[in-house]
């Protein structure tokens, strides 16, 4: 069978498996009683091993059995897996990752787990009583129960091993219980009467009374998928003395590795897990990253396409047009929402490798960290989500390498033994804010001022001068690693400067505050989605701008009001409301073209709460836009927040409302204070 | 430059000299288009154009060398797109002419000082080629560097 169409949705998914197998691993090693999870890594586990041997991955799908066979300890024991196991199922996991990343470059599996699986062999070596008995489907009778029940008759063993293609074996062993039923008398069988519908095992037992062996033996052996047949009185005052390892049943019970793709125990799991994970499945379908991307695309086309449509329509004049124009426009703008939707992810798709990440951290480290995760299910653009992973795994290895204490360190301090690493993520106003706080040693000026000084990033004199917000900016300068050795765990030459500009280039911010002693927070701030924005296109020294809509109060015309000069700069006087007059042309591209009045002003409210007037040329008309960000190195003085693409392919810059009016503050500020000193002459001036 | 190895240059125009910049660094070469301007701290940067819906910065390669004078006439010219690091950028030049491959005994450390642009000067025949350091051109550190001297 050709596979190869399917490797792109094995390789994601078993990605995503691995993914939760380690959450839910390091959950189990929290909290071994948590029924759930352990459910969960049956059904993730055994859904990876059917998928890997469909994809003719061998060896994969024997190492996932294997590893299997350890969580399988799991349900017989209680108090979980030995921190060994644990290990031991880590680094499956890590095999398996690497075989997949293996997969993904050579088309083949290149993975030798030979050792680890003598390693996960003598893990599950030693099985107890009780794990023999679940195999079976059922707990293994108390023989004192028996021997009670049995009140001194001969107690016949029947033991059926079904065909390993069985295809109901819950059929079947109810037809060998039914048959023993009928000769005798059966005291108690296994799978009990309660755990008949639910069997997936391979032996049926009986303990029959009042029943001749030789009947018993050619019933049972009538029934159909039965390959072979046992019976035998059951020497029950044996049975009083070896109560645990006499239950065995005389077939011989093997799992082979051939039957990979059904271990009776996984599916068992899986069933027990049906209801919530079937109807999940049905719900929820897979799609391809890029053609998510595609429709996004596509769906932005519509809108442009529809906005000039509607230019067009509103000239015309045919009856209906109007009507149907509208109720085009309103089914695109559902679908635009759908679209939106549809690429919203939880933060939870990168939040999932944090724990397994810490605890490797910490414990390489020497440290004791508790991971806290909060608002997991916070929703965010795809594209947004995929590229946080970095930044915060950046952040997160820097708080455990460099900001927290060694347990004992931190008991000298009196802080509490084990640090607490809490990564947050909540929903604001049109954006998220993702914390990362821990509560560690925070940011030594002095420490930081040595490495700035040592990288040329200041002068030693500037180096006394070095207080905790400077201290902060240098981290962030490009060239900054306060790596004293070169771990593998930091200082991979990439600095918080590079987390700033990934940030950055997704539209949000970073901030960082620390208390010495204390700890350190970074937020990062981003937007929703890198979405479409409804924006008025406008003309602006020969230039096209956007203004987004939502940030305009209304546009007019220059001429129907006042201008007036205060302090050498123009304000818009409009009966009572005065606002001042900026010349979109100098003030976005940062030339001087001031010296054309422009005839129309758009009036923009800014978040300071405040309106301010752009002069511009022309007014272009509304137009939906998909907004890019700048590269780096342009547009950093003047305020435009990002770039976007029009249909005649001509790129519009768009307008940082609150960048404007930051600037036009700023420089008032900047003419007020020499203003002042001159108050007198100015004022004899105007006289 | 220690080792012996040959290395795979685009070689282009600019004014009456010769530039290269290493094969495994130039992405595509496109035909002029006028950038958008966008203000910018650098005076060779001249605006940013639409490459399949991605934004990148154009720059202007004879400002940047300090060519002074350089007019190419209107519409003429093409723009080479540099990967440096994970970026894109688009740099300016007169005309591409070949690819050539330069064994590094045919390439002689730059003389005079520059900052990072210039990785050596390549001698092929009479003709000599400046090679130019991808990094060094338009990376940001190098515009730290300057923004900071001036």
């Amino acid at each position: 069978m050709d596979t190869s169409e399917y490797l792109p949705m094995f390789l994601a998914e078993s990605r995503e498996h691995l993914q939760e197998l380690n959450l839910a691993v390091l959950k189990i090693e929290e909290n071994p009683e948590d029924k759930e999870k352990i459910d969960e890594i049956f059904r993730v586990a055994h859904s990876m091993k059917g998928m890997s041997a469909t994809m003719g991955f061998a060896k994969m799908a024997e190492l996932t059995h294997k590893m299997e066979d350890v969580f399988e300890l799991l349900r017989q024991r209680r108090g979980g897996l030995s921190r060994e196991a644990i290990d031991a199922v880590l680094a499956c996991l890590d095999m398996l990752e690497g075989a997949v990343a293996e997969i993904d470059e050579h088309g083949e599996e290149r993975l030798d787990p030979t050792d680890l699986i003598a390693r996960l062999d003598a893990l599950v070596h030693e099985r107890t009583p009780e794990q023999k008995a679940v195999k079976l489907g059922g707990v293994a009778p108390d023989p004192a129960e028996l021997v009670r029940l049995a009140a001194g008759r001969p107690v016949f063993h029947v033991a059926a091993r079904l065909n390993e293609d069985v295809s109901m074996p819950s059929v079947r062993a109810f037809m060998v219980i039914g048959a023993c039923t009928n000769l005798g008398d059966v005291l108690v069988s296994l799978p009990g009467e309660d755990l008949l519908e639910q069997f997936q095992g391979d032996i049926v037992e009986a303990w029959v009374v009042d029943a001749d062996m030789d009947a018993l033996r050619n019933a049972v052996t009538e029934v159909e998928e039965i390959s072979a047949v046992e019976v035998s009185e059951v020497d029950v005052e044996q049975l009083m003395i070896e109560p645990s390892e006499d239950e065995e049943p005389h077939v011989e019970h093997e799992e082979p590795v051939a039957e990979a793709t059904d271990a009776p125990v996984a599916q068992a799991a899986a069933a027990e897990s049906k209801p919530k994970s079937g109807s999940a499945a049905a719900k929820t379908v897979r799609v391809d990253a890029e053609r998510l991307d595609q429709l996004m695309h596509y769906m932005a086309e519509v809108v442009v396409h529809r906005t000039q449509l509607e230019a067009l329509v509103a000239d015309a004049d045919h009856p209906g047009l109007a009507t149907a124009m509208q109720e085009l426009t309103r089914s695109s703008q559902s679908l635009q929402t759908m679209v939106m939707q549809v690429r919203m992810i939880p933060v939870e798709a990168v939040f999932l490798r944090f724990p397994r990440l810490v605890r490797d951290l910490s414990s390489k480290l020497g440290k004791d960290v508790t991971l806290v995760l909060e608002g997991q299910e916070t929703e965010l653009d795809r594209t947004v989500v995929d590229a946080l992973g970095d930044p915060l795994v950046h952040l997160i290895r820097n708080s455990v390498d460099h900001g927290f204490e060694s347990p004992e360190e931190r008991l000298r301090l009196g802080k509490p033994e084990n640090g607490t690493l809490q990564v947050a993520a909540r929903p604001t106003g049109g954006g998220i804010v993702i914390v990362v706080k821990d509560d560690g040693r925070g940011v030594d000026p002095k420490r930081v001022a040595a490495v700035a000084v040592k990288r040329g990033l200041i002068s030693a004199e500037e180096a006394d001068q070095v207080d905790v917000p400077r201290a902060i900016e240098l981290l962030f300068s490009a060239g900054f690693s306060t790596a004293e050795k070169a771990t593998d765990v930091s200082g991979r030459g990439v600095g918080m400067d590079a987390v700033r500009n990934r940030i950055r280039e997704l539209g949000g911010d970073v901030i960082m505050d620390s208390v010495p002693g204390q700890g350190t927070t970074t937020e990062i701030r981003l937007p929703l989605s890198l979405a479409i924005t409804s924006a008025l296109l406008v003309e602006a020294g020969d230039s096209t701008y956007a203004v987004a809509i939502d940030r305009i109060e209304r546009t007019v015309r220059v001429e129907d009001w006042t201008v007036r000069g205060v302090a050498g700069r123009p304000m818009l006087v409009m009966g009572e409301e005065v606002s001042p007059l900026i010349d979109a042309g100098s003030a976005l591209a940062g030339r001087d073209d001031a010296a054309a009045e422009k005839p129309y002003a758009v009036l923009v409210s800014s978040q300071q709460g405040r309106t301010i007037a752009l002069a511009v040329d022309g007014l272009l008309g509304q137009r939906e836009l998909v907004c890019r960000s700048l590269p780096p190195e342009v547009g950093e003085d003047v305020p435009v927040a990002a770039a976007a693409v029009l249909s005649s392919g001509e790129i519009a810059l768009v307008v940082d409302v609150d960048g404007l009016t930051r600037e036009h503050d700023r420089a008032a500020r900047d003419e007020m204070a020499p203003s002042e000193e001159n108050d007198g002459e100015l004022h004899r001036t105007a006289a | 430059m220690s080792d012996s190895e040959s290395r795979q240059l685009v070689v282009f125009a600019l004014g009456r000299e010769e530039y290269a910049l290493p094969i495994s660094h130039v992405h595509e070469i496109i035909r002029y288009t006028e950038p958008r301007f966008v203000a910018s701290r650098e005076e060779w940067t001249r605006g940013v154009i639409s490459l399949r819906g991605k934004i990148i910065p154009v720059h202007d390669l004879a400002v940047r060398l300090g060519l002074e004078g350089n007019e190419r006439e209107e519409g003429a010219g093409k723009i080479v797109i540099v990967e440096s690091g994970a970026e894109m950028v688009g740099v300016i030049v007169d005309e591409v002419e070949e690819v050539i491959v330069l064994e590094s005994e045919q390439i002689e450390p730059a003389p005079g000082s520059n900052d990072g642009a210039v990785m050596g000067v390549g001698k092929v025949d009479d003709r000599l080629i400046v090679l130019l350091e991808p990094s060094g051109l338009f990376g940001s550190e190098s515009a730290v560097e300057l923004t900071e001297a001036a």
